[in-house]
């Protein structure tokens, strides 16, 4: 299936409709619409194999939600559906995060944003921003992992007794490998010239298309909706 | 060549840290967040545990402007996530922190300490819709968590009303005081050591 390409514009305002949406719709109906549609761009834009994995999850914890809602509701179930009600706001707001950062280069993103002017000391932290996510992630996977192998793996009885000891032991190396990771990308974005004053060329061709007009509608469609 | 302006390079070190910060909040929040008062409470959890984040962020970019942006980023992201006073507060609480580490020429841990304390302040604006609209925080919990979950929180808030925020402000300060504490000794046990400040 072709890939098609959407402008990081018009992907970012999906993101923040995807935000502001889900965190206020609190009825299943219209999440898994727009659950839907998330899905139908991920698919699009070349993401097919995790976006219906994530979707099939979203769908399964908006069932389930609904179900634990309407048959029981007692101090037992709650923390269960705390689970699945998280499943349901996170999900959509999970894959739109994916739908915009994992199928843009930063490159591409920043090109995007220059080309509306915005000034660098907005675009570049807000980039990194989101460029970085996925890495504390991998990171702080890879320290819970190495923490199981020493036998101090995350348990709720280490959180509770030894709260202090459990924050050192996962700060510190968080911290450690983050700040380098950090490094690496300061001494790239100095070879690229990130830090020139002149303003930066571009090689891609970025501009508003007629699909990127109509997801942007779509997307405001749903918050008009809501 | 003017080193007191902010550079890429400090750019690059506040998105990452602003980063870190909000992946550790967001994974504190969600485990208490399952005991309402607890969740009230979160604040001082935060505190506890970002400051060391906060003190190292601050310590490898003094420049000013470093602290405001991290708060306006904190602002924005708590804001997008359906917050929305978080960045009308996150905005001010950014310059007055950012004015005492100024204060301390960017280079007492003292003053940077002190603004860690207003910083966690960032922490009470999400809360501040619970306050100014309960019935409506509470139909909301109630909807996503259960009637137990909503009725928790509705009846503390209608009980001790501004007696908890007051509360949730001396928790945060608190918690900013002990993470503080905490930042120190990790900083001298572990990253100075290891040449990473």
């Amino acid at each position: 299936m072709p890939k098609i390409n959407f402008d990081p514009r018009a992907k970012f305002l999906v993101f923040i409709v995807a935000c502001v949406f889900c965190m206020n719709v609190s009825e299943p109906l219209p999440a898994v619409a727009f659950g839907t549609f998330v899905w139908v761009l991920l698919v699009l834009s070349g993401k097919p194999r995790s976006g219906t994995i994530m979707y099939l999850t979203f769908m399964a914890c908006t069932v389930w939600a609904f179900l634990i809602i309407t048959f029981t509701s007692t101090v037992w179930t709650m923390p269960l559906m705390a689970l699945f009600v998280y499943g349901r706001i996170y999900i959509p707001m999970i894959m739109s995060f994916v739908f915009v950062f994992q199928t843009t280069k930063i490159s591409e993103f920043m090109a995007a944003f220059e080309k509306i002017h915005a000034p660098s000391a907005v675009i570049i932290p807000f980039a990194i921003f989101f460029r970085f996510m996925p890495t504390v992630q991998e990171e702080w996977k890879g320290i819970s992992q190495a923490m199981a192998f020493r036998g101090i793996g995350l348990k709720f009885s280490s959180i509770f007794f030894h709260p202090i000891q459990t924050a050192e032991y996962i700060l510190v190396p968080l911290l450690s490998s983050c700040v380098g990771v950090m490094d690496e990308l300061v001494a790239a974005s100095l070879a690229r010239g990130l830090d020139s004053d002149k303003k930066r060329t571009c090689f891609l061709e970025v501009s508003m298309k007629l699909q990127d007009y109509f997801i942007m509608m779509i997307a405001l469609g749903f918050l008009m909706l809501k | 060549m003017n080193s007191k302006k902010l550079k890429t390079k400090d750019l690059i070190y506040a998105g990452a840290f602003a980063a870190i910060y909000i992946i550790i909040l967001a994974i504190i929040v969600s485990v208490v967040g399952i005991v309402p008062i607890a969740y009230l409470m979160s604040p001082l959890f935060v505190g506890i545990i970002c400051a060391t984040i906060y003190m190292m962020y601050v310590t490898k970019v003094k420049k000013f402007g470093a602290i405001l942006i991290l708060a306006c980023l904190f602002g924005l992201i708590m804001s997008s996530s359906g917050h929305f006073y978080s960045i009308l507060g996150a905005i001010p609480i950014g310059i007055v922190a950012e004015l005492i580490a100024k204060a301390g020429n960017y280079n007492s841990k003292k003053m940077f300490s002190l603004s860690y304390l207003v910083f966690n302040l960032t922490m009470i604006p999400p809360f501040l819709q619970l306050y100014l609209a309960t019935d409506s925080f509470v139909e909301v919990s109630i909807e996503y968590y259960g009637q137990e979950y909503g009725d928790a929180i509705g009846n503390l808030v209608s009980t001790y009303g501004s007696m908890l925020l007051l509360m949730q402000v001396v928790v945060a300060i608190i918690g900013a005081a002990i993470g503080v504490t905490l930042a120190g000794k990790l900083s001298a046990k572990h990253f100075e050591k290891a040449g990473i400040i």
